[in-house]
């Protein structure tokens, strides 16, 4: 017989009614808790634009992945990053520029090896000398933005008609295209201000004394004070010192983005200054040498064991996703940039006196003996010593 | 009538007060229930608004504020050579410290979220490259032929303080925007909707109507013309309902806390502002008169014009008023926390009237059955 009482509760919307309402509520929470658990967090330098790329490539990992990344860009990514590392909160990700400080990571276990890059991806990061790894040979960090440094830039809509092969013809190409000081600089880049200046030195350094010159003086084991080190300087002196249009003073409190925006000819830097300029060969300082170029690049690493980390890295890893210009990390003869080789206080104190030289070349002998000062006060097994590559 | 008829209209008169007594007695644990979560969620809400959100804000604008004038000192102790012989000077050291002071308190008191902590962390960590920047623009002005360096470290420091992409001070901007939004956010949870707090007062209504109904039903049936227990039961829920009522000058009070805090955050940019103008003025004076002989200062201090002063500026006075406005609106909402044990000491007063007001008639009832 049928039971009125049940068969009432259930018409009233009792557990007729209940418990599929209860049932779906479950449903839609744990389906909630399941999809709100990818996440990853993401810490890195680029902001503006290059954020903006970045998050680019973001957005495409999520709609393929639906792992949602938090992305915080921010010039103080080392002071957050240690800050986080130290409370034991670290993000699941970083890009960092210095392969030092990524060594000093790895160092201190903060690290985690990055399996989860194989094939094709782990093979051009084999080929790359300034990626981290252990005593076993595991990856601990990949490029994700590499840039090449050895470049002249030259305002014009083509090419001269005879390419100069030595600095002074560069600088009288300049000279006779503006009628004055042809060189752009600036030297200003907020906290890291200066390293337009030491990118030159890096650069003269390896194309005048050669990769094992260059490489010693990195790995901190080549002096300051050393003949080849001192003719690097003396060099870039020659080269730009009283023909930076402007004036040297105005280099200094010039930003290194706003350089081209004066009437000048000629600029050395790694990215396109706009249109209206053409590169030209980087001139030699020893006919017949093997072509070498520094490059600096931003790697990332993982910190953490989350999965949908794993899953990022594998994505930033793979061919077609790295911000990188098509066969860049593969070209022969590349030196990774020294000063984010080195010890952060010596890259520091190198961007430094890249600006003291500029204000007053006179001082250059107390320049170097107070970076040489630097040098010997860091611990040896704080230097990374690395080869050029591939 | 008969004996078997009485009987049943006995039975059914005990079963009418005993399902009444039910009644009474669930809409009364009701409106305990609910008036409690209610209260405890809205007071909860005022508390955290007074304590927490509202002095985070005042923080973080006062430590723009005294970051502008810091670097305003710095700039004119550059200007005025006190450089050489005191440093930036004591009023950079202290500016810079009232700032630190004000980060740190806005961190202790933070209740926006992670997002608020990671604009705090980064926040810090400028102001950190900013107060080295200053420290190398007096190291290098210090020395014999250095003036030119330390005049661009000062530029630079400058920057690092006021960069459009991530300076200093548009971080403290984004921090701020956060907090504003989480008290917003506060104001929008569930207790803090006015359409939720609502909810307490239809278990009230419904007690209202049932003791109404029971305090007429014993009258016609017992020919009693009021039963005192109930009533007072009916004037101590009318209490309730009024105590409750107090929730809604809670929203006013908090509504105007939310208003006059963002009154004040908008007059301290505006204060700020003007007095950043006056530092970026004389910073370019100062860059225009050292780099004149060398053929000018390149093209980020040619292209760098200093925003336009505000025209009208609020007084120190003013700004005082309005935040002691924003501290008595604040005080004002979470004053009344007595009322979250008297109401629910009310609903069990109501309860135990109920029991007692018809405790006789179902005993005599029963008893008759």
């Amino acid at each position: 017989m049928k039971n009125p009482a049940r068969a009432g509760l259930g018409a009233a919307g009792g557990p007729g009614r209940i418990l599929p309402g209860i049932i779906l509520l479950l449903a839609a929470v744990l389906t909630g808790c399941a999809s709100g658990a990818r996440h990853v967090s993401v810490i890195a330098i680029w902001t503006g634009a290059e954020g903006q790329n970045f998050q680019n490539i973001l957005d495409r990992f999520r709609a393929e992945t639906g792992i949602i990344v938090d992305y915080q860009g921010t010039r103080a990514v080392d002071q957050v990053l240690a800050s986080d590392v130290e409370k034991g909160t670290p993000p699941d990700v970083a890009i960092l520029s210095r392969p030092n400080d990524l060594a000093q990571y790895l160092r201190s276990g903060a690290l985690k090896p990055l399996d989860e890059v194989t094939g094709p991806a782990r093979d051009a990061a084999d080929r790359q000398p300034w990626q981290q790894k252990d005593d076993q040979g595991r990856l601990y960090t990949i490029t994700v933005k590499a840039d090449l440094k050895t470049r002249i830039w030259y305002r014009s809509p083509r090419p001269p008609a005879v390419l100069p092969q030595t600095w002074a013809d560069l600088t009288a190409l300049g000279r006779d295209t503006v009628g004055g000081p042809p060189w752009c600089l600036g030297m200003g880049s907020l906290s890291t201000t200066g390293w337009p200046g030491a990118d030159w030195v890096e650069d003269i350094l390896l194309h005048q004394s050669g990769p094992d010159a260059y490489r010693s003086w990195a790995a901190g084991t080549l002096a300051w004070q050393s003949p080849e080190v001192r003719q690097a300087w003396q060099t870039w002196g020659s080269i730009v010192i009283g023909q930076i249009d402007g004036g040297d003073i105005a280099a200094l409190l010039t930003d290194f983005g706003d350089a081209t925006a004066q009437n000048c000819a000629l600029v050395h830097q790694a990215a396109t200054p706009g249109p209206g300029f053409v590169e030209l060969p980087f001139p030699s300082f020893t006919p017949g040498a093997p072509k070498v170029s520094v490059v600096a690049g931003d790697s990332a690493a993982r910190f953490t064991t989350n999965p949908a980390a794993e899953e990022l890295m594998r994505y930033l890893a793979e061919e077609g996703q790295q911000i990188n210009p098509p066969g860049l990390l593969t070209s022969p003869g590349l030196c990774f940039s020294a000063a984010d080789l080195m010890p952060t206080p010596m890259a520091d104190a190198f961007y430094r006196s890249a600006l003291e030289y500029l204000a007053d070349p006179g001082k250059l002998d107390t320049v170097l003996a107070r970076l040489d000062d630097i040098r010997s006060s860091i611990a040896r097994d704080e230097w990374l010593t690395v080869p050029c590559g591939p | 009538m008969t004996a078997i008829s009485r009987i049943s209209r006995i039975s059914h008169t005990a079963r009418l007060l005993l399902r009444l007594r039910r009644a009474l007695l669930l809409s009364t644990i009701a409106v305990i229930v609910t008036s409690f979560a209610v209260w405890h969620g809205v007071q909860d809400a005022a508390a955290t608004v007074r304590d927490r959100t509202s002095p985070a804000i005042l923080a973080v604008t006062s430590a723009k504020t005294a970051l502008i004038k810091a670097d305003q000192s710095a700039v004119r102790s550059f200007d005025s050579g006190e450089v050489m012989l005191a440093g930036p000077g004591d009023d950079y050291q202290n500016q810079t410290a009232l700032a630190s002071q004000n980060l740190a308190r806005a961190a202790e008191l933070s209740a926006a979220g992670d997002s608020a902590s990671r604009y705090l962390q980064v926040v810090e960590a400028l102001l950190t490259e900013y107060t080295a920047a200053i420290e190398q623009a007096d190291a290098h002005y210090r020395q014999p032929g250095g003036s030119v360096l330390g005049i661009a470290d000062l530029w630079n420091a400058s920057r690092l303080l006021h960069s459009d992409s991530d300076g200093v001070l548009v971080r403290l901007n984004d921090l701020g925007r956060t907090q504003q939004d989480a008290l917003t956010t506060q104001f929008s949870r569930n207790w803090m909707d006015p359409r939720t707090s609502a909810l307490w007062l239809a278990p009230a209504l419904l007690l209202l109507a049932l003791l109404v109904w029971t305090q007429w039903t014993l009258a016609k049936r017992f020919r009693r013309r009021v039963n005192p227990p109930l009533a007072v039961a009916t004037a101590l829920l009318a209490a309730v309902i009024a105590g409750m009522a107090w929730t809604f000058v809670v929203h006013h009070d908090l509504a105007d806390t939310r208003a006059t805090l963002a009154r004040v955050v908008d007059e301290r940019n505006t204060q700020a502002r003007e007095d950043d103008v006056a530092q970026q003025q004389e910073l370019q004076a100062m860059l225009a008169s050292q780099c004149g002989q060398g053929g000018g200062c390149g093209p980020t201090v040619t292209n760098f014009h200093p925003a336009q002063a505000p025209g009208s500026v609020p007084t120190d006075q003013q700004i005082a008023a309005d935040i002691a406005q924003a501290g008595r609106s604040a005080a004002a909402a979470a004053a009344a926390g007595w009322l979250q044990i008297t109401l629910p000491l009310a609903g069990v007063a109501i309860g135990a009237l109920v029991v007692w007001g018809l405790r006789d008639r179902i005993d005599e009832y029963r008893y008759r059955a």
